[in-house]
């Protein structure tokens, strides 16, 4: 009687930890890895190095844009190196339909992710516009094959 | 209406407040009564009131500890739980009404010190503190001997606070409604009247309510303050008035707001009917009647009267001030322009701005019916014997 | 592959040129005044220049509004058909003086004060005056309380009062902030000239100068000097940037 009762406990735990490898496995094979990860689209032109390294730019590139925004507005400085708008230009494509707020764009497909709210893009533009006749923005290309490159002075 | 029904229909306006926060933020300013010429409209004047008469309804907490007068120490405690409260619901209504409510965080850690605006931030932030420190002294029994100290410095920060709110229109240069140093002195009085009618107001209603015994000699004491308050009110809007019709450039200003020329009709209006008549002279002549001494229904009607009163004041104040077109090409007729220079602007308020101005008043007297049910901010009774052991009743 | 290089090394050529060789059009037909020479990108602005401009009345044509439309489409503005609440950084004025009965037609925009009312009462600190006496809006730190467009004489400011779609990337807009004329800020950095300028002389008005107060040689300084130039609401004492003819 005693054993009947071990061994029902026994398979009972077994039911439920197997039930539970069942279902931990099917959340894996339910989705890809993008639902665990945020899947970052590649910026426009692989051959080119961001401003600062990888890992850099993913812990600190706030701190950069803060710092650049603050320079910009307030005493003119127009460097491109850590500008928001050169952001954008190097890893969203002119007339992307993907906007802010979707996965599929730049930005939004990791703070999405990491639920982080920005209000940048209340007042920024989201994608490189399309029909800018100022020279600064005409160009299509971004401006670091190499970090050496001019204008990031400092 | 039990205290929980009380709660509940405050908080169902709280909650229409919110609502319409959400409706004006989520849309856009566009969907308030507000335009670019009139750029702070019903919210403001509700949110101002408040604010001002915050200030006052610390009246009689100044006067038994600054001016010791023994009758109205256990009046004061009250008198402190109303200010904050007040200043609650006006804070709330402005920073709703903010373009960006989402940067508060800014707004209290960015100042600019040149800006009377940014002062006032600290003015508010500085009341909350010294009327809190206040209230505590005066009802821990062990603190109690300093809070004549706290009195004299919430005294002089509530004077400071009001400066601070009239100056914002007062350093206006560019408006002739404004631009007059006197509008901080103004401010500081018509807080006193404003204050007072809300605190004798809430103080006859709790005490009805709770069954508490409220005696005479205080009520009237009040009541005649109160008086002094009104016509000291009516007398800065004489001196006001005097001082523009004196200079030739304001006249035009004068014109609009007395006479309600050039489409100021209905500024003119809410100025002589809700202002001076309901606002001021039928309360004093409630006040000062003779054989009204004792009528608490007569003091009940003649506060709620000055409450409009301020409120129209306010708008005339605010949204006349704005609706005046601005002089900027002085000597000059407008002929074309798109964007209204030399025009009357036309205000109406919508709905969503007078909800979010009513649901500040309700934050505020949630605020109060909370601290009188939790703290003991209202002592047992307060009848004649209570308030004054040597009173003869006459 | 080929044409992002050429263009590549076209850009690295224009930006270094435009360093080197100050003063040069950078792009054809995109700066037709030519001012001063653009500073270099990463230096701040300075107290040394002050950019201001000089309008003729009697040059500006009644009923042209090229200055107008022109601004709106640099700096995105877009009308909700809600005159009311739109957008307005630039407006066309007619006047009629009530003695003379002389009329004038001129633009109003920002004055760019030396002593900005909108700065003094700003709580925040957003409403700021550049070195170079640009009067600006930082909107990141703008909480729309709206007390600049109380302050300012000259209704030269507006609010955002609806959703900002697709603002120019160079002209960043948003709803719940305070917004006005910025001298066309990004083009004033590159040594270009503002929007309503170009529009203007390209109407062939020609009733809007735009340049350095501060440098005698200036085409601004040396007209204000022959011709005189006047501040609106001059008794305000506020040291316009903007100055007017024929008023």
């Amino acid at each position: 009687m005693l054993q009947l009762k071990q061994l029902m406990h026994k398979s009972l735990l077994m039911v439920i930890g197997s039930a539970l490898l069942a279902l931990s496995t099917a959340v894996y094979a339910d989705g890809d890895k993008a639902s665990f990860m945020p899947d970052i689209p590649e910026p426009k032109d692989e051959s080119l190095k961001c401003v600062q390294p990888e890992d850099e730019m993913k812990k600190n590139h706030m701190e950069y844009i803060l710092h650049q925004r603050d320079k910009t507005l307030r005493e003119g400085v127009r460097t491109k190196q850590y500008s928001l708008k050169e952001c954008i230009n190097c890893h969203v494509e002119k007339n992307s339909t993907a906007r802010f707020g979707d996965d599929k764009h730049f930005c939004s497909s990791c703070h999405n992710y990491a639920g982080v709210t920005i209000d940048c893009f209340q007042c920024h533009a989201d994608r490189p516009s399309s029909n800018n006749k100022h020279s600064q923005s005409t160009s299509s290309f971004p401006h670091y094959a190499d970090n050496s490159v001019e204008g990031a002075s400092k | 209406m039990g205290y929980l029904g009380l709660l509940a229909f405050l908080g169902a306006f709280v909650l229409a407040a919110l609502g319409s926060t959400y409706y004006m933020e989520h849309n856009g300013h566009w969907v308030t009564g507000m335009n670019n010429q009139i750029v702070w409209g019903m919210p403001h004047v509700f949110a101002v009131f408040l604010i001002v008469a915050a200030s006052g309804a610390l009246n009689v907490a100044s006067i038994s500890s600054v001016f010791n007068q023994k009758i109205y120490k256990p009046l004061a405690p009250l008198s402190t739980l109303l200010a904050l409260s007040l200043l609650i619901g006006g804070l709330m209504i402005l920073v709703l009404d903010l373009g960006r409510p989402d940067r508060l965080i800014v707004a209290m850690t960015k100042y600019n010190f040149k800006s009377i605006f940014a002062w006032n931030m600290i003015l508010y932030n500085g009341f909350f503190v010294i009327v809190g420190v206040y209230a505590w002294f005066m009802l821990d029994h062990t603190m109690k001997k300093y809070s004549r100290y706290a009195g004299f410095a919430a005294f002089i920060w509530r004077l400071a606070l009001t400066t601070g709110t009239g100056s914002i229109f007062g350093f206006l240069v560019a408006r002739p409604g404004y631009d007059m140093a006197m509008m901080a002195p103004m401010f500081i009085i018509m807080s006193f009247s404003f204050g007072l009618a809300i605190y004798l107001l809430v103080l006859m209603a709790s005490y009805n309510w709770t069954q508490r015994p409220l005696g005479d000699v205080v009520v009237n004491r009040l009541r005649k303050l109160l008086g002094v308050f009104v016509a000291a009110v009516l007398y800065f809007v004489i001196v006001y008035h005097l001082t523009n019709l004196y200079a030739t450039e304001h006249h035009g200003f004068e014109a609009f707001m007395l006479l309600g020329d050039n489409g100021g009709s209905k500024y003119s209006s809410i100025f002589w009917v809700g202002q001076i008549l309901l606002g001021s002279l039928i309360p004093l002549a409630m006040i000062y009647a003779p054989g009204v001494a004792n009528c608490r229904k007569t003091l009940a009607t003649a506060c709620v009267l000055i409450i409009i009163g301020g409120l129209a004041q306010m708008y005339t104040i605010i949204i006349g001030g704005q609706a005046y077109p601005m002089e900027i090409f002085p000597g000059m007729e407008v002929l074309e322009t798109t964007f209204a220079d030399g025009a009357t602007t036309i205000y109406s308020a919508s709905l969503p701005e007078i909800l979010l101005g009513l649901g500040g008043i309700a934050m505020s007297l949630i605020v109060v019916a909370l601290g009188i049910k939790v703290l003991g901010f209202l002592p047992q009774s307060l009848d004649d014997a209570t308030v004054d052991p040597h009173h003869k009743a006459d | 592959m080929i044409e992002k290089t050429i263009n590549f090394s076209r850009r690295i050529f224009v930006e270094k040129t435009a360093t080197a060789v100050a003063g040069l059009s950078i792009a054809p037909g995109v700066f037709l005044n030519q001012v001063a020479q653009a500073k270099p990108a990463d230096q701040a602005v300075t107290s040394d220049v002050r950019w201001g401009m000089l309008i003729d009345t009697n040059k500006c044509a009644t009923g042209c509004t090229a200055c107008v439309s022109a601004c709106n489409e640099e700096n995105g503005i877009q009308s909700h058909n809600r005159p009311a609440t739109d957008q307005v950084w630039i407006r066309k004025v007619k006047l009629r003086d009530k003695q003379t009965g002389h009329v004038t037609s001129l633009p109003m925009m920002c004055q760019h004060c030396e002593h900005p009312p909108c700065v003094d009462v700003c709580p925040t600190g957003a409403s700021m005056k550049r070195e170079d006496g640009i009067v600006l809006v930082d909107k990141h730190i703008c909480i729309g309380c709206r007390y600049c467009m109380m302050a300012c004489p000259y209704k030269a400011r507006s609010f955002a009062h609806e959703t900002v779609t697709d603002p120019k990337e160079y002209a960043p807009r948003g709803k719940g902030t305070v917004e006005a004329c910025t001298l066309c800020v990004h083009r004033v950095d590159e040594g270009g000239t503002p929007a309503c300028v170009e529009a203007c002389n390209a109407a062939e008005h020609g009733a809007m100068i735009f340049g350095d107060l501060k440098d005698p040689n200036s085409e601004i300084s040396k007209e204000l000097e022959k011709h005189g130039g006047k501040q609106i609401r001059a008794d305000l004492n506020l040291n316009t940037g903007v100055r007017y003819q024929g008023i």
